[in-house]
């Protein structure tokens, strides 16, 4: 029992879901939203299911004395200063006097501590890569010189100093020559291309591929073949 | 010109340290390259690209007070790139008077809303519930996409402010995709991904897309089937945005530090493959 029911709950939403789709009449549109409701009620509990996850690994931190517990402080810290300011900042937490000054204040730490958190780490990316770049790229065989041609054409046809560079030596060449075999925007041109042709061929035999994996996927769950949903069981 | 084994074997040394250069040479190169165009900009012209101009393009045509949907599918991590573009497109929309919609599919995407409309609608007198609106974030991901497709207000009863949907004005005759001129993905996730298939595909929404740079290769191919009516790819996408609507912004500013950031890897990697094949080659014996 424990089994049949959730195989029967996802086999009848797959199948609802999947008429729908293809059937879009008025009653058939109802069952939708109601069920998209359901969703959207059952995806909020995953959010308090992630706090409580967040709160009890931190908080079992700090009481082993686990190594890094300081930053077990920081986060449980920091979570409760943005939920207490968060919250009480709400219409129906806080008095309207309160409320705007509250509202301000979460939005001042969000502004003032996250953003330029957030924003440094994923900076940082920036130096990692060209570090990267610079020990492993390599043209070592056939394919991977194509893919550094590639990968370089684009990267200085993606930034004005480069098309810039392309100008000039359009210049240099053909003289501002109307008959000049290509614009003096070539380099952008040249990068559009590489983007809009070989690029979006190789993505699209991708894209196939992974959706018909998805449409295969989606049939073993709905008929039960696969149960994600049950604890890998 | 003949080399000794000992000056051969020297160069090959040479080649080999400098492939093992200290990373931090590396990083303070390209702090420098980031921070110097940063104060002393180069001035390099951006030009539009087809797809920045075919958003551009289309936004322009919608009539006054048109609803316009944006929605904020990022957070702060990657603010520096797409925060430019959501103010860009607000401007030009506040500019053409539509009214502007904020949703997100990411949690701490709800914030970023209020500054962007706040920002680009400050000179033109725009005010929040009569021109924009922030409706904020829910949970679902392509549940939410899905939803508004059979009632914006069943989704979203309330603005982020706690004010009932009936009440906002920028929300007036706004049932579902069918009222709302464009909806435009800034996202730095696959959140493109679940616009294309529930808006797109099940409602036919008018759809476009602004991502991050290291995104947008993976987005040209619905741009090709018309999917997507424009791309904006990265802080260029912004920058072009910004020339089309002649509204200079964060977007140009950071154009020539990436411009040189660029050209520092280029070069790197190119030094990097001359110094591998230099080290490879050596006295044989």
């Amino acid at each position: 029992m424990r089994t049949q029911v959730p195989v029967a709950i996802a086999f009848i939403a797959g199948v609802v879901m999947v008429i729908q789709f293809f059937v879009p009449t008025h009653h058939s549109m109802a069952l939708r939203d109601t069920l998209l409701a359901w969703t959207r009620i059952i995806s909020a509990f995953a959010l308090v299911v992630g706090i409580g996850s967040l709160v009890s690994i931190n908080i079992s931190k700090l009481r082993r004395l686990s190594p890094g517990w300081i930053y077990a402080i920081v986060t449980l810290a920091g979570f409760a200063v943005m939920a207490v300011f968060g919250i009480l900042g709400t219409k129906e937490a806080a008095a309207p006097a309160w409320r705007h000054t509250l509202d301000r204040c979460y939005q001042w730490l969000f502004d003032n501590v996250q953003v330029p958190m957030d924003a440094t780490i994923f900076s940082l990316l920036a130096f990692f890569i060209a570090s990267a770049a610079y020990r492993t790229f390599r043209a070592r065989t056939f394919e991977a010189s194509l893919l550094l041609a590639a990968a370089l054409l684009v990267m200085v046809g993606r930034v004005p100093l480069g098309v810039e560079i392309g100008a000039k030596l359009h210049e240099a060449i053909w003289g501002g020559s109307t008959t000049a075999p290509v614009t003096p925007e070539w380099l952008q041109s040249l990068t559009e291309w590489v983007l809009n042709c070989p690029n979006t061929a190789a993505q699209r035999a991708i894209m196939f591929g992974a959706a018909l994996a998805a449409v295969a996927q989606a049939l073993r769950i709905i008929v039960g073949i696969e149960r994600p949903y049950m604890s890998g069981s | 010109m003949s080399h000794t084994p000992d000056a051969a074997s020297g160069n090959r040394d040479f080649w080999v340290r400098l492939q093992r250069i200290d990373r931090r040479w590396i990083f303070l190169v390209l702090f420098v390259g980031v921070v110097v165009p940063y104060f002393t900009p180069l001035g390099c012209r951006v030009r539009p690209s087809d797809p920045t101009r075919k958003l551009y393009d289309f936004i322009d045509k919608l009539p006054e007070r048109k609803p316009v949907m944006i929605s904020f599918d990022y957070g702060p991590g990657s603010a520096a790139e797409l925060d430019p573009m959501a103010v860009a497109i607000a401007r030009h929309c506040f500019k053409k008077n539509l009214r502007l919609i904020g949703v997100t599919l990411d949690p701490t995407g709800a914030l970023l809303i209020r500054k962007a409309f706040e920002k680009a609608g400050k000179d033109l007198g725009k005010k929040m519930h009569e021109d924009w609106v922030s409706l904020g974030y829910k949970p679902g991901g392509g549940v939410v996409v899905l939803g508004i497709g059979g009632g914006l207000d069943t989704v979203f009863a309330t603005d982020s402010e706690g004010k009932p949907y009936g009440e906002i004005p920028a929300l007036e005759g706004v049932r579902n995709y069918d009222d709302i001129g464009i909806v435009v993905d800034l996202a730095s996730s696959a959140a493109p991904d679940i616009w294309i298939r529930y808006a797109r595909e099940a409602f036919k929404a008018n759809l476009a897309c602004g991502v991050t740079g290291v995104m947008v290769a993976a987005y040209y191919p619905y741009l090709q089937t018309g999917q997507f009516i424009g791309i904006l790819g990265g802080l260029k996408g912004a920058a072009e945005y910004e020339q089309l609507t002649e509204a200079p912004g964060d977007g140009q500013i950071g154009m020539d530090s990436q411009s040189v950031a660029h050209l520092i890897v280029i070069a790197l990697v190119i030094l990097g493959n001359v110094a591998s094949i230099a080290s490879r080659r050596g006295p044989r014996g």
